[in-house]
């Protein structure tokens, strides 16, 4: 169970795309938007 | 290693979890409480990849000054969380493409993501092995040595956002004390001084 670069980037993207996704859904809350 | 493994998919469901709960739970101070927890499980990431000064980072600028003023903000502005909900199942399914691809492509990209050897062996600034200094150590080596004007550059850019924030606040606010030049300039002295004459025992 070798932890490597692309396991960190795996995390980073899915954590990138549920910030985009959170202004999408809620299209006015500030934290989302500044998160 | 196996601990590594573990503690790593430990972090990472937790994050992922609790990045999934900021941007769907109703209560807005919860949302901020669980992105304070994303903030201190992501620092735990950092901790395992070796970089304790990026998790340091994290933790005391990140939770100690951005998510308390969020809070603030939060708790002061009094958000109407039904009216914030309005949209929600309209923007659904266009999120979820939108989400979904975005996800897919930066996967594809992590993937295929490969560093050239040419610049493995020619780092543009060696640092000392990570088994003679710790990386905060030899952070600082650099910093204000090698980056000292890059440092320096930042730090205008950060005054000139503040400057910026603070003339894009006060802007339209006519009741803000600001000067008026020409009405100072213009001022005679026969315009404000009265010579009175003030009968004793009496007021003026």
């Amino acid at each position: 169970m070798e932890i490597g670069l692309g396991h960190y980037l795996t995390v980073a993207s899915i954590l990138f795309t549920l910030g985009v996704f959170g202004i999408i859904l809620n299209q006015k809350n500030v934290i989302i938007i500044l998160m | 290693m196996i601990v590594e493994g573990l503690v790593f998919y430990f972090f990472s469901t937790a994050l992922l979890i609790a990045g999934a709960t900021v941007i769907t739970i109703r209560n807005s101070v919860h949302s901020v409480m669980f992105l304070i927890l994303a903030f201190i499980l992501a620092s735990g990431l950092f901790i395992l990849m070796g970089a304790e000064f990026l998790a340091m980072t994290l933790i005391i600028v990140y939770v100690g000054a951005v998510a308390v003023l969020f809070l603030f903000v939060v708790m002061m502005l009094d958000v109407n969380v039904t009216k914030l909900r309005q949209g929600f199942n309209r923007y659904l399914p266009i999120g979820c493409v939108i989400g979904i691809v975005l996800l897919l492509e930066l996967v594809m990209v992590a993937d295929g993501w490969t560093v050239t050897p040419l610049a493995l062996a020619k780092p543009a600034s060696p640092i000392p092995p990570s088994d003679l200094v710790s990386n905060s150590h030899a952070l600082g080596q650099v910093l204000y040595t090698q980056y000292a004007y890059l440092f320096q550059a930042a730090g205008l850019i950060l005054l000139v956002a503040m400057i910026g924030a603070i003339v894009l606040s006060l802007r339209g606010h006519s009741d803000s004390l600001h000067q008026n030049i020409s009405d100072q300039v213009g001022r005679r002295p026969q315009d404000v001084v009265t010579l009175r004459k003030v009968p004793p025992g009496g007021g003026i």
